[in-house]
């Protein structure tokens, strides 16, 4: 009966664009910026995907799972970006960082090069392994969830997070950024 | 309780978002078991990096701008359908207006030979632009067709014209001249292009030339002073 007056009348309860997406903009920000290691790229990315989700309105609109959704839609708009952009690094190198003098490092100084390391080790991921070790292993989603969004297999993922886990802790390791390894050489 | 299972759930692990009975067994099988620890230590130092990514805010001028720049694109859209509307109508109208010619040839079955006409005249083309809000710096280009001239700048191949177009229908008229021996029967293209606040379209104008003989003036409209209903059968 609903769908019937739903039909007849329009749907007066739909809401609206700004409504649907407000709520998640900071999630989408958030994620953007981790996905892409800058303010600037993230801000795109996430403008990119507002213009991709209001084409398809109605379809968000019916959307039954829509944070889900929007995190697809951003999922795919980073790799089909990272495609176009693979040759182009993306964050600033760390050597300027290298500079400071360790009489000055400072617990401030500290957070800013983890920040920074961090950053440095996404950076040498691929887009596929980038995300999952963000949404997964900084964000919290589990593999399930991320299977729903990344449209793979469980099993594929698991993999791929094993690898990109082992990667990662290398990078952390070996990176002379580090505090307390330069402290030690 | 194996080593398997610390693999498996080794953020829970390292989270403590184990059940207290997991929990115990976790604790139990890591007093037995070196490498677990070993591996454990390593994924919580990972962890604690991982958690050292720092992620700026966005603001919320920043959000508004961003949906305000969904809503300007939405505008621009809304501009390119008007465009689009605009050179529908004015085909439409241009079509109309053939049609009725055509049927006045058909009447009178003109030899084809009567249709290269010998000698010159003016006519008028009538660009009938619809616009849902006034645009007052709006730029019309217009490229004149090599086989008429407009009158009152002959020679010239491109015309650029300045308009403010009020919200509604508006009329511009066009009066351009045939030179003698052009052959009537064929259609003539004009190439127009509207440019509205860095918004901007090209389309063609297809016109079939009638001569006054054929009475122009008989076009089934009136749009020196248009009216709504106008516009409503125009499409």
């Amino acid at each position: 009966m609903n769908k019937v007056v739903s039909l007849l009348f329009g749907n007066n309860k739909q809401q609206s664009f700004e409504q649907i997406v407000e709520p998640y903009l900071n999630l989408m920000f958030k994620v953007a910026y981790q996905y892409t290691g800058n303010t600037e790229d993230a801000e795109d990315l996430v403008q990119e995907v507002l213009a991709e989700l209001f084409k398809n309105l109605t379809k968000l609109q019916q959307a039954e799972k829509t944070k889900a959704w929007i995190m697809r839609c951003l999922y795919n708009k980073f790799v089909d970006q990272y495609r176009q952009q693979k040759s182009r690094p993306l964050i600033d190198s760390l050597d300027d960082e290298q500079q400071i003098p360790l009489t000055q490092a400072t617990p401030e100084h500290e957070l800013l090069l983890t920040h920074q390391q961090v950053l440095a080790g996404l950076s040498q991921l691929n887009s596929n392994q980038r995300a999952l070790v963000t949404m997964h292993d900084i964000n919290g989603y589990t593999l399930v969830e991320l299977a729903e969004i990344m449209q793979k297999p469980v099993g594929t993922l698991k993999s791929d997070l094993h690898r990109a886990r082992a990667k990662l802790k290398i990078l952390f390791n070996l990176q002379p950024s580090d505090i307390q390894s330069r402290h030690c050489m | 309780m194996n080593c398997e299972f610390i693999h498996q759930n080794i953020n829970d692990v390292c989270q403590g978002n184990l059940t207290s009975l997991e929990q115990q067994k976790v604790d139990a099988h890591l007093t037995n078991c070196p490498e677990c620890q070993h591996m454990l230590e390593q994924h919580q130092a990972y962890l604690t990096k991982l958690a050292g990514l720092q992620t700026p805010e966005l603001s919320a001028d920043k959000k508004q701008q961003m949906l305000n720049k969904l809503n300007t694109n939405k505008a621009a859209s809304s501009n390119n359908s008007f465009i689009k509307g605009f050179a529908a109508a004015s085909v439409l109208f241009l079509s109309v207006f053939l049609f009725n010619q055509q049927q006045v040839n058909s009447v009178v079955e003109t030899p084809i030979a009567q249709n290269i006409n010998i000698e010159a005249f003016t006519t008028q083309v009538s660009l009938v632009i619809y616009v849902p809000e006034d645009m007052p710096d709006a730029d019309l280009q217009l490229q004149i067709p090599d086989e008429v001239e407009l009158v009152g700048y002959e020679g010239l191949a491109q015309l650029n014209w300045p308009v403010a177009l009020k919200k509604g229908a508006n009329v511009l008229q066009l009066p351009i001249e045939v030179p003698e021996g052009v052959d009537l029967n064929q259609t003539i293209q004009f190439i127009a292009n509207i440019n509205n606040n860095n918004t901007q379209k090209d389309f063609e104008l297809e016109v079939k030339l009638v001569s006054p003989q054929l009475g122009a003036a008989d076009s089934v409209f009136n749009l020196t002073n248009p009216t709504a209903n106008d516009f409503n059968n125009l499409g």
